[in-house]
Protein backbone atom coordinates (compact mmCIF):
# COMPACT_ATOMS: atom_id res chain seq x y z
CA UNK A 1 0.00 0.00 0.00
CA UNK A 2 1.19 3.45 -0.82
CA UNK A 3 1.94 5.64 2.13
CA UNK A 4 -0.30 8.64 2.24
CA UNK A 5 1.04 11.97 3.45
CA UNK A 6 -0.90 12.54 6.59
CA UNK A 7 -2.56 15.89 6.63
CA UNK A 8 -3.12 17.14 10.15
CA UNK A 9 -6.79 17.46 10.85
CA UNK A 10 -7.59 20.77 12.41
CA UNK A 11 -10.70 21.77 14.30
CA UNK A 12 -13.06 24.24 12.69
CA UNK A 13 -11.94 26.95 15.06
CA UNK A 14 -8.30 26.45 14.08
CA UNK A 15 -9.17 26.53 10.39
CA UNK A 16 -11.00 29.79 10.97
CA UNK A 17 -7.98 31.14 12.80
CA UNK A 18 -5.65 30.20 9.92
CA UNK A 19 -7.98 31.75 7.36
CA UNK A 20 -8.09 34.94 9.38
CA UNK A 21 -4.29 35.10 9.50
CA UNK A 22 -4.04 34.55 5.75
CA UNK A 23 -6.69 37.14 5.00
CA UNK A 24 -4.83 39.72 7.08
CA UNK A 25 -1.63 38.97 5.19
CA UNK A 26 -3.34 39.35 1.83
CA UNK A 27 -5.06 42.49 3.03
CA UNK A 28 -1.77 44.12 3.94
CA UNK A 29 -0.29 43.32 0.52
CA UNK A 30 -3.32 44.68 -1.29
CA UNK A 31 -3.26 47.78 0.91
CA UNK A 32 0.41 48.46 0.17
CA UNK A 33 -0.01 48.28 -3.61
CA UNK A 34 -3.29 50.12 -3.29
CA UNK A 35 -1.64 53.15 -1.69
CA UNK A 36 0.87 53.37 -4.55
CA UNK A 37 -1.73 52.89 -7.28
CA UNK A 38 -4.11 55.36 -5.65
CA UNK A 39 -1.37 57.97 -5.31
CA UNK A 40 -0.23 57.63 -8.93
CA UNK A 41 -3.82 57.46 -10.20
CA UNK A 42 -4.95 60.56 -8.30
CA UNK A 43 -1.90 62.48 -9.41
CA UNK A 44 -2.49 61.55 -13.05
CA UNK A 45 -6.20 62.34 -12.77
CA UNK A 46 -5.68 65.73 -11.10
CA UNK A 47 -3.16 66.85 -13.68
CA UNK A 48 -5.23 65.65 -16.63
CA UNK A 49 -8.47 67.39 -15.55
CA UNK A 50 -6.54 70.52 -14.61
CA UNK A 51 -6.87 70.54 -10.82
CA UNK A 52 -3.08 70.46 -10.69
CA UNK A 53 -0.89 72.24 -13.21
CA UNK A 54 1.17 69.52 -14.91
CA UNK A 55 3.88 72.08 -15.68
CA UNK A 56 4.34 72.80 -11.97
CA UNK A 57 3.65 69.36 -10.54
CA UNK A 58 4.53 67.08 -13.45
CA UNK A 59 2.53 63.85 -13.75
CA UNK A 60 3.17 60.10 -13.83
CA UNK A 61 2.77 59.91 -17.60
CA UNK A 62 5.09 62.87 -18.18
CA UNK A 63 7.66 61.29 -15.82
CA UNK A 64 7.50 58.03 -17.72
CA UNK A 65 8.04 59.71 -21.06
CA UNK A 66 10.88 61.80 -19.55
CA UNK A 67 12.49 58.61 -18.20
CA UNK A 68 12.17 57.03 -21.67
CA UNK A 69 13.96 59.97 -23.21
CA UNK A 70 16.67 59.87 -20.54
CA UNK A 71 17.35 56.17 -20.94
CA UNK A 72 17.29 56.22 -24.76
CA UNK A 73 19.64 59.22 -24.67
CA UNK A 74 22.10 57.13 -22.64
CA UNK A 75 23.82 59.88 -20.61
CA UNK A 76 21.61 58.93 -17.65
CA UNK A 77 23.76 55.85 -17.08
CA UNK A 78 26.73 58.10 -16.46
CA UNK A 79 24.75 60.30 -14.05
CA UNK A 80 23.57 57.24 -12.17
CA UNK A 81 27.04 55.77 -12.00
CA UNK A 82 28.54 59.06 -10.74
CA UNK A 83 26.04 59.35 -7.89
CA UNK A 84 26.11 55.67 -7.05
CA UNK A 85 29.90 55.52 -6.89
CA UNK A 86 30.10 58.68 -4.79
CA UNK A 87 27.56 57.22 -2.39
CA UNK A 88 29.35 53.89 -2.18
CA UNK A 89 32.65 55.62 -1.46
CA UNK A 90 31.12 57.85 1.21
CA UNK A 91 29.31 54.85 2.71
CA UNK A 92 32.36 52.59 2.72
CA UNK A 93 34.84 55.15 4.01
CA UNK A 94 32.56 56.47 6.76
CA UNK A 95 31.64 52.94 7.88
CA UNK A 96 35.24 51.73 8.05
CA UNK A 97 36.57 54.90 9.68
CA UNK A 98 33.63 55.09 12.07
CA UNK A 99 34.09 51.45 13.10
CA UNK A 100 37.81 51.96 13.72
CA UNK A 101 37.19 55.16 15.66
CA UNK A 102 34.52 53.45 17.78
CA UNK A 103 36.89 50.56 18.46
CA UNK A 104 39.66 52.92 19.49
CA UNK A 105 37.37 54.89 21.79
CA UNK A 106 36.12 51.64 23.29
CA UNK A 107 39.56 50.38 24.24
CA UNK A 108 40.72 53.79 25.45
CA UNK A 109 38.19 54.87 28.10
CA UNK A 110 40.23 57.91 29.12
CA UNK A 111 40.38 59.26 25.57
CA UNK A 112 36.69 58.47 25.23
CA UNK A 113 35.82 60.67 28.16
CA UNK A 114 38.07 63.46 26.93
CA UNK A 115 36.49 63.44 23.47
CA UNK A 116 32.87 62.91 24.56
CA UNK A 117 31.77 66.58 24.48
CA UNK A 118 33.36 67.08 21.07
CA UNK A 119 31.48 64.12 19.65
CA UNK A 120 28.21 65.48 21.01
CA UNK A 121 28.82 68.93 19.53
CA UNK A 122 29.93 67.55 16.16
CA UNK A 123 26.90 65.30 16.12
CA UNK A 124 24.49 68.18 16.62
CA UNK A 125 26.25 70.45 14.12
CA UNK A 126 24.41 70.61 10.78
CA UNK A 127 27.23 69.32 8.59
CA UNK A 128 25.91 71.19 5.55
CA UNK A 129 27.20 74.34 7.26
CA UNK A 130 30.70 73.08 6.52
CA UNK A 131 29.91 72.93 2.78
CA UNK A 132 31.69 76.16 1.76
CA UNK A 133 34.79 75.17 3.73
CA UNK A 134 34.85 71.73 2.16
CA UNK A 135 34.69 73.25 -1.31
CA UNK A 136 37.57 75.61 -0.48
CA UNK A 137 39.71 72.82 0.96
CA UNK A 138 38.81 69.94 -1.33
CA UNK A 139 38.12 71.81 -4.55
CA UNK A 140 34.78 71.94 -6.36
CA UNK A 141 34.60 68.29 -7.42
CA UNK A 142 33.97 64.69 -6.56
CA UNK A 143 36.28 64.84 -3.55
CA UNK A 144 34.16 67.55 -1.94
CA UNK A 145 30.97 65.54 -2.55
CA UNK A 146 32.37 62.37 -1.01
CA UNK A 147 33.76 64.36 1.94
CA UNK A 148 30.30 65.80 2.52
CA UNK A 149 28.85 62.28 2.58
CA UNK A 150 31.53 61.05 4.98
CA UNK A 151 31.08 63.99 7.35
CA UNK A 152 27.36 63.43 7.57
CA UNK A 153 27.77 59.72 8.36
CA UNK A 154 30.88 59.31 10.41
CA UNK A 155 29.87 60.84 13.74
CA UNK A 156 26.59 58.94 13.91
CA UNK A 157 28.39 55.74 12.91
CA UNK A 158 31.01 56.21 15.60
CA UNK A 159 28.53 57.03 18.35
CA UNK A 160 26.10 54.20 17.48
CA UNK A 161 28.82 51.57 17.17
CA UNK A 162 30.50 52.71 20.36
CA UNK A 163 27.21 52.46 22.23
CA UNK A 164 26.77 48.98 20.82
CA UNK A 165 30.18 47.93 22.13
CA UNK A 166 29.49 49.52 25.51
CA UNK A 167 26.23 47.62 25.86
CA UNK A 168 28.07 44.29 25.89
CA UNK A 169 26.98 42.15 28.82
CA UNK A 170 29.50 42.69 31.64
CA UNK A 171 29.14 39.16 33.01
CA UNK A 172 30.08 37.73 29.62
CA UNK A 173 33.25 39.82 29.72
CA UNK A 174 33.93 38.49 33.22
CA UNK A 175 33.33 34.95 31.96
CA UNK A 176 35.98 35.35 29.27
CA UNK A 177 38.36 36.89 31.82
CA UNK A 178 37.96 33.87 34.11
CA UNK A 179 38.90 31.73 31.11
CA UNK A 180 42.07 33.79 30.83
CA UNK A 181 41.14 35.84 27.76
CA UNK A 182 43.18 38.92 26.87
CA UNK A 183 41.70 42.21 25.65
CA UNK A 184 41.99 41.30 22.00
CA UNK A 185 40.27 37.94 22.52
CA UNK A 186 37.42 39.62 24.39
CA UNK A 187 37.08 42.01 21.45
CA UNK A 188 37.20 39.29 18.84
CA UNK A 189 35.12 36.62 20.57
CA UNK A 190 32.53 38.75 22.31
CA UNK A 191 32.34 42.50 21.67
CA UNK A 192 32.36 42.36 17.88
CA UNK A 193 30.08 39.35 17.35
CA UNK A 194 27.60 40.46 20.00
CA UNK A 195 27.28 43.91 18.43
CA UNK A 196 26.89 42.58 14.89
CA UNK A 197 23.09 43.14 14.79
CA UNK A 198 23.74 46.71 15.94
CA UNK A 199 26.38 47.05 13.21
CA UNK A 200 23.84 46.08 10.55
CA UNK A 201 21.33 48.57 11.97
CA UNK A 202 24.06 51.21 11.69
CA UNK A 203 24.71 50.19 8.08
CA UNK A 204 21.06 50.79 7.28
CA UNK A 205 21.09 54.27 8.82
CA UNK A 206 24.43 55.05 7.23
CA UNK A 207 23.19 54.15 3.80
CA UNK A 208 20.38 56.70 3.99
CA UNK A 209 22.76 59.30 5.40
CA UNK A 210 25.34 58.83 2.65
CA UNK A 211 22.64 59.45 0.04
CA UNK A 212 21.73 62.67 1.86
CA UNK A 213 25.37 63.78 1.99
CA UNK A 214 26.09 62.98 -1.64
CA UNK A 215 22.98 64.63 -3.04
CA UNK A 216 23.64 67.72 -0.93
CA UNK A 217 27.21 67.72 -2.19
CA UNK A 218 26.00 67.40 -5.77
CA UNK A 219 23.63 70.33 -5.30
CA UNK A 220 26.64 72.40 -4.25
CA UNK A 221 29.37 71.57 -6.73
CA UNK A 222 28.68 68.82 -9.25
CA UNK A 223 28.91 68.64 -13.02
CA UNK A 224 27.23 65.23 -13.19
CA UNK A 225 25.08 62.92 -11.13
CA UNK A 226 21.41 62.57 -10.16
CA UNK A 227 21.67 65.46 -7.71
CA UNK A 228 23.12 67.60 -10.50
CA UNK A 229 20.28 66.54 -12.79
CA UNK A 230 17.63 67.47 -10.21
CA UNK A 231 19.30 70.79 -9.49
CA UNK A 232 19.66 71.53 -13.22
CA UNK A 233 16.02 70.57 -13.82
CA UNK A 234 14.80 73.00 -11.18
CA UNK A 235 16.97 75.82 -12.54
CA UNK A 236 15.57 75.47 -16.07
CA UNK A 237 12.13 74.76 -14.59
CA UNK A 238 11.81 71.27 -16.04
CA UNK A 239 9.81 69.68 -13.25
CA UNK A 240 9.55 66.43 -15.24
CA UNK A 241 13.33 66.12 -15.05
CA UNK A 242 13.36 66.87 -11.31
CA UNK A 243 10.70 64.23 -10.65
CA UNK A 244 12.45 61.68 -12.86
CA UNK A 245 15.65 62.25 -10.90
CA UNK A 246 13.78 61.63 -7.65
CA UNK A 247 12.26 58.42 -9.02
CA UNK A 248 15.68 57.15 -10.09
CA UNK A 249 17.08 58.02 -6.64
CA UNK A 250 14.25 56.11 -4.99
CA UNK A 251 15.02 53.04 -7.05
CA UNK A 252 18.79 53.24 -6.52
CA UNK A 253 18.53 53.68 -2.77
CA UNK A 254 15.97 50.88 -2.51
CA UNK A 255 18.37 48.66 -4.43
CA UNK A 256 21.25 49.40 -2.05
CA UNK A 257 18.99 48.94 0.95
CA UNK A 258 18.05 45.57 -0.47
CA UNK A 259 21.72 44.59 -0.50
CA UNK A 260 22.03 45.39 3.22
CA UNK A 261 18.85 43.46 3.99
CA UNK A 262 20.28 40.50 2.09
CA UNK A 263 23.46 40.80 4.14
CA UNK A 264 21.39 40.82 7.31
CA UNK A 265 19.56 37.71 6.16
CA UNK A 266 22.86 35.99 5.43
CA UNK A 267 24.31 36.90 8.85
CA UNK A 268 21.20 35.68 10.65
CA UNK A 269 21.26 32.47 8.66
CA UNK A 270 24.87 31.88 9.67
CA UNK A 271 23.77 32.31 13.25
CA UNK A 272 21.14 29.64 12.91
CA UNK A 273 17.99 31.69 12.41
CA UNK A 274 15.64 30.98 9.47
CA UNK A 275 16.06 27.25 10.04
CA UNK B 1 46.86 19.38 56.99
CA UNK B 2 47.51 22.58 55.09
CA UNK B 3 49.55 20.97 52.31
CA UNK B 4 46.57 18.75 51.53
CA UNK B 5 44.44 21.79 50.74
CA UNK B 6 43.82 22.62 47.11
CA UNK B 7 42.86 26.14 48.16
CA UNK B 8 43.86 28.04 51.24
CA UNK B 9 42.82 31.53 52.35
CA UNK B 10 44.81 33.08 55.21
CA UNK B 11 43.56 36.24 56.94
CA UNK B 12 42.16 37.69 53.72
CA UNK B 13 40.71 41.20 53.88
CA UNK B 14 39.38 43.41 51.14
CA UNK B 15 38.63 47.09 51.14
CA UNK B 16 37.11 48.75 48.13
CA UNK B 17 36.98 52.39 47.28
CA UNK B 18 34.23 54.53 45.86
CA UNK B 19 33.80 58.27 45.66
CA UNK B 20 31.75 58.19 48.82
CA UNK B 21 34.43 56.48 50.84
CA UNK B 22 36.04 53.16 51.49
CA UNK B 23 34.23 50.01 52.56
CA UNK B 24 35.69 47.05 54.37
CA UNK B 25 33.98 44.18 52.57
CA UNK B 26 35.86 41.15 53.89
CA UNK B 27 37.69 40.97 57.18
CA UNK B 28 40.19 38.33 58.18
CA UNK B 29 38.72 35.40 56.28
CA UNK B 30 40.57 32.12 56.60
CA UNK B 31 39.55 28.70 55.35
CA UNK B 32 40.90 25.80 53.38
CA UNK B 33 39.33 23.30 51.06
CA UNK B 34 40.46 19.77 50.32
CA UNK B 35 40.55 18.16 46.89
CA UNK B 36 37.18 16.71 45.99
CA UNK B 37 35.39 18.65 48.70
CA UNK B 38 32.18 20.56 47.98
CA UNK B 39 31.66 23.58 50.20
CA UNK B 40 28.96 26.23 50.29
CA UNK B 41 29.16 29.80 51.46
CA UNK B 42 25.99 31.34 52.85
CA UNK B 43 25.42 34.71 54.46
CA UNK B 44 23.18 37.76 54.57
CA UNK B 45 22.60 39.30 51.13
CA UNK B 46 25.23 41.80 50.12
CA UNK B 47 27.75 40.49 52.63
CA UNK B 48 30.43 39.75 50.06
CA UNK B 49 29.95 36.09 49.15
CA UNK B 50 30.55 36.75 45.47
CA UNK B 51 33.53 38.93 46.37
CA UNK B 52 35.25 35.88 47.83
CA UNK B 53 34.77 34.01 44.57
CA UNK B 54 36.10 36.99 42.60
CA UNK B 55 39.23 36.99 44.77
CA UNK B 56 39.78 33.26 44.25
CA UNK B 57 39.20 33.65 40.51
CA UNK B 58 41.80 36.41 40.43
CA UNK B 59 39.30 38.99 39.16
CA UNK B 60 39.90 41.17 42.22
CA UNK B 61 42.97 41.76 44.32
CA UNK B 62 42.88 41.29 48.08
CA UNK B 63 43.92 44.15 50.35
CA UNK B 64 45.78 41.91 52.77
CA UNK B 65 46.25 38.22 53.55
CA UNK B 66 47.20 35.32 51.30
CA UNK B 67 45.34 33.07 48.90
CA UNK B 68 47.03 29.92 47.67
CA UNK B 69 45.78 27.64 44.95
CA UNK B 70 47.75 24.40 45.00
CA UNK B 71 50.42 26.24 46.97
CA UNK B 72 50.81 29.03 44.41
CA UNK B 73 49.68 32.52 45.39
CA UNK B 74 46.82 33.83 43.26
CA UNK B 75 47.68 37.08 41.50
CA UNK B 76 45.64 36.94 38.31
CA UNK B 77 43.03 34.76 36.62
CA UNK B 78 44.01 31.14 36.65
CA UNK B 79 43.28 28.33 34.22
CA UNK B 80 42.85 25.90 37.09
CA UNK B 81 39.77 27.75 38.26
CA UNK B 82 36.43 27.50 36.48
CA UNK B 83 33.68 30.02 37.16
CA UNK B 84 29.93 29.57 36.77
CA UNK B 85 27.48 32.43 36.93
CA UNK B 86 23.85 32.97 37.92
CA UNK B 87 22.83 33.02 34.31
CA UNK B 88 24.31 30.54 31.85
CA UNK B 89 26.00 33.32 29.82
CA UNK B 90 25.93 31.22 26.68
CA UNK B 91 26.77 33.12 23.50
CA UNK B 92 23.59 32.97 21.46
CA UNK B 93 25.41 33.31 18.12
CA UNK B 94 27.45 30.16 18.75
CA UNK B 95 26.26 26.57 18.57
CA UNK B 96 26.20 24.50 21.76
CA UNK B 97 29.39 22.79 20.65
CA UNK B 98 31.18 26.08 20.01
CA UNK B 99 29.95 27.42 23.36
CA UNK B 100 31.39 24.39 25.11
CA UNK B 101 34.71 24.78 23.29
CA UNK B 102 34.92 28.51 24.11
CA UNK B 103 37.31 28.12 27.03
CA UNK B 104 39.57 25.80 25.06
CA UNK B 105 39.58 28.27 22.17
CA UNK B 106 40.53 31.16 24.46
CA UNK B 107 43.29 29.11 26.06
CA UNK B 108 44.48 27.91 22.64
CA UNK B 109 43.97 24.30 23.67
CA UNK B 110 41.59 23.22 20.90
CA UNK B 111 43.52 20.03 20.29
CA UNK B 112 41.77 16.98 18.82
CA UNK B 113 42.30 15.28 22.15
CA UNK B 114 40.62 18.04 24.16
CA UNK B 115 37.80 18.28 21.64
CA UNK B 116 37.26 14.57 22.01
CA UNK B 117 37.08 14.94 25.79
CA UNK B 118 34.53 17.73 25.44
CA UNK B 119 32.51 15.55 23.10
CA UNK B 120 32.61 12.78 25.70
CA UNK B 121 31.26 15.18 28.32
CA UNK B 122 28.48 16.22 25.95
CA UNK B 123 27.44 12.61 25.40
CA UNK B 124 27.87 11.59 29.03
CA UNK B 125 25.70 14.38 30.35
CA UNK B 126 22.80 14.02 27.98
CA UNK B 127 23.42 16.74 25.43
CA UNK B 128 24.25 14.48 22.50
CA UNK B 129 22.37 15.53 19.39
CA UNK B 130 22.32 19.18 20.48
CA UNK B 131 25.89 20.00 19.35
CA UNK B 132 24.69 21.97 16.34
CA UNK B 133 21.73 23.56 18.12
CA UNK B 134 21.72 27.12 19.36
CA UNK B 135 21.21 28.11 23.01
CA UNK B 136 17.75 29.58 22.30
CA UNK B 137 16.56 26.11 21.29
CA UNK B 138 17.36 24.64 24.72
CA UNK B 139 15.47 24.76 28.01
CA UNK B 140 16.83 26.70 30.98
CA UNK B 141 17.99 23.54 32.74
CA UNK B 142 19.80 22.23 29.68
CA UNK B 143 21.44 25.60 29.11
CA UNK B 144 22.82 25.58 32.65
CA UNK B 145 24.15 22.08 32.05
CA UNK B 146 25.86 23.35 28.88
CA UNK B 147 27.39 26.13 31.00
CA UNK B 148 28.76 23.54 33.43
CA UNK B 149 30.23 21.42 30.63
CA UNK B 150 31.77 24.59 29.14
CA UNK B 151 33.40 25.16 32.54
CA UNK B 152 34.56 21.54 32.79
CA UNK B 153 35.93 21.43 29.23
CA UNK B 154 39.08 23.33 30.19
CA UNK B 155 39.59 20.81 33.00
CA UNK B 156 39.90 23.19 35.97
CA UNK B 157 40.65 21.74 39.41
CA UNK B 158 38.43 24.12 41.30
CA UNK B 159 34.90 25.17 40.37
CA UNK B 160 33.42 28.41 41.62
CA UNK B 161 29.63 28.36 41.47
CA UNK B 162 28.01 31.74 41.94
CA UNK B 163 24.33 31.01 42.61
CA UNK B 164 24.09 28.96 39.42
CA UNK B 165 20.56 27.75 40.19
CA UNK B 166 18.92 31.01 41.16
CA UNK B 167 17.66 31.87 37.68
CA UNK B 168 15.88 28.53 37.27
CA UNK B 169 12.31 27.72 38.24
CA UNK B 170 11.91 25.51 41.31
CA UNK B 171 11.27 22.18 39.58
CA UNK B 172 14.15 22.66 37.16
CA UNK B 173 16.37 23.85 39.99
CA UNK B 174 15.97 20.60 41.92
CA UNK B 175 16.71 18.56 38.79
CA UNK B 176 19.73 20.62 37.79
CA UNK B 177 21.06 20.43 41.35
CA UNK B 178 20.90 16.65 41.14
CA UNK B 179 22.61 16.43 37.78
CA UNK B 180 25.26 19.06 38.56
CA UNK B 181 26.07 17.38 41.86
CA UNK B 182 26.45 14.06 40.06
CA UNK B 183 28.62 15.56 37.34
CA UNK B 184 30.90 17.38 39.78
CA UNK B 185 31.34 14.30 41.94
CA UNK B 186 31.98 11.93 39.03
CA UNK B 187 34.55 14.31 37.55
CA UNK B 188 36.20 14.53 41.00
CA UNK B 189 36.11 18.30 41.06
CA UNK B 190 36.45 20.55 44.04
CA UNK B 191 33.70 23.14 44.25
CA UNK B 192 32.70 26.25 46.14
CA UNK B 193 29.04 27.19 45.88
CA UNK B 194 27.80 30.62 46.83
CA UNK B 195 24.10 30.69 47.61
CA UNK B 196 21.46 32.39 49.73
CA UNK B 197 19.40 29.23 49.79
CA UNK B 198 20.06 27.26 52.99
CA UNK B 199 18.43 24.04 51.72
CA UNK B 200 20.50 24.14 48.57
CA UNK B 201 23.70 24.56 50.60
CA UNK B 202 22.90 21.55 52.79
CA UNK B 203 21.69 19.40 49.91
CA UNK B 204 24.78 20.01 47.78
CA UNK B 205 27.76 20.31 50.07
CA UNK B 206 30.05 18.61 52.54
CA UNK B 207 30.62 21.75 54.53
CA UNK B 208 28.81 25.07 54.90
CA UNK B 209 30.60 28.32 55.75
CA UNK B 210 28.43 31.00 57.30
CA UNK B 211 29.46 34.62 56.89
CA UNK B 212 28.47 37.57 59.03
CA UNK B 213 27.03 40.72 57.53
CA UNK B 214 29.42 43.32 56.18
CA UNK B 215 32.29 43.52 56.90
CA UNK B 216 32.05 39.77 56.35
CA UNK B 217 33.94 37.51 58.69
CA UNK B 218 33.70 33.76 58.95
CA UNK B 219 31.02 33.20 61.58
CA UNK B 220 30.78 29.46 61.65
CA UNK B 221 31.66 26.30 59.77
CA UNK B 222 29.20 23.43 59.77
CA UNK B 223 30.20 20.02 58.46
CA UNK B 224 27.29 18.22 56.85
CA UNK B 225 27.60 14.54 57.56
CA UNK B 226 24.77 13.18 55.49
CA UNK B 227 25.43 9.92 53.60
CA UNK B 228 27.72 10.50 50.60
CA UNK B 229 25.80 8.30 48.20
CA UNK B 230 22.56 10.27 48.35
CA UNK B 231 21.54 12.73 45.65
CA UNK B 232 20.85 16.31 46.74
CA UNK B 233 17.15 15.60 46.42
CA UNK B 234 17.36 12.53 48.63
CA UNK B 235 19.43 14.47 51.14
CA UNK B 236 16.58 16.95 51.41
CA UNK B 237 14.39 14.10 52.70
CA UNK B 238 16.96 12.79 55.17
CA UNK B 239 15.78 13.07 58.80
CA UNK B 240 18.86 15.08 59.81
CA UNK B 241 18.36 17.63 57.05
CA UNK B 242 15.97 19.69 59.15
CA UNK B 243 18.43 19.79 62.07
CA UNK B 244 21.10 21.29 59.85
CA UNK B 245 18.60 23.67 58.39
CA UNK B 246 17.61 25.00 61.81
CA UNK B 247 21.23 25.31 62.89
CA UNK B 248 22.15 27.44 59.89
CA UNK B 249 18.86 29.33 60.01
CA UNK B 250 19.55 30.35 63.60
CA UNK B 251 23.03 31.54 62.80
CA UNK B 252 21.74 33.68 59.96
CA UNK B 253 18.78 34.91 61.97
CA UNK B 254 21.22 35.99 64.63
CA UNK B 255 22.92 38.17 62.00
CA UNK B 256 19.63 39.70 60.94
CA UNK B 257 18.71 40.61 64.49
CA UNK B 258 22.08 42.16 65.20
CA UNK B 259 21.62 44.59 62.36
Amino acid sequence: MKKKTVKPTYSLAHKKYLTKLRNTRIGISVGRWGVLILFIGLWELCTSIGVLDAFMYSSPSRIISQLKTLFTGGTIWNHMWVTLSETLWAFAISTVLGALLALLLYILPFTRRVLEPYLVILNSLPKIALGPLIIIWMGAGTKAIITMGILICIIVTTISLLNGYLETDVSKITLLKTMGANKWQIMQKLIIPSSLPNFIAVLKINLGMSWVGVIMGEYMVSKAGIGYLINYGSQVFKIDLVMSGIVILCLLSALMYGVVVALEYYVNKKRGYHK
Amino acid sequence: MTEKHILQLNHVSLTYHTLRGETLALKDISFGIQPGEFISIVGPSGCGKTTILSLIAGLLNKTSGDIYLQNDPITKTNKNVGYMFQRDELFDWLTIEENILLGLTIQKKRTPENKKKAQELIVKYGLDGFQKSYPRELSGGMRQRVALIRTLATNPHLLLLDEPFSALDYQTRLNVQNSMHAIIKSEHKTAILVTHDISEAIAMSDRVLILTKRPATLKKEITISLPQNLTPFERRNHPEFQTYFLKIWEELQDEEENS
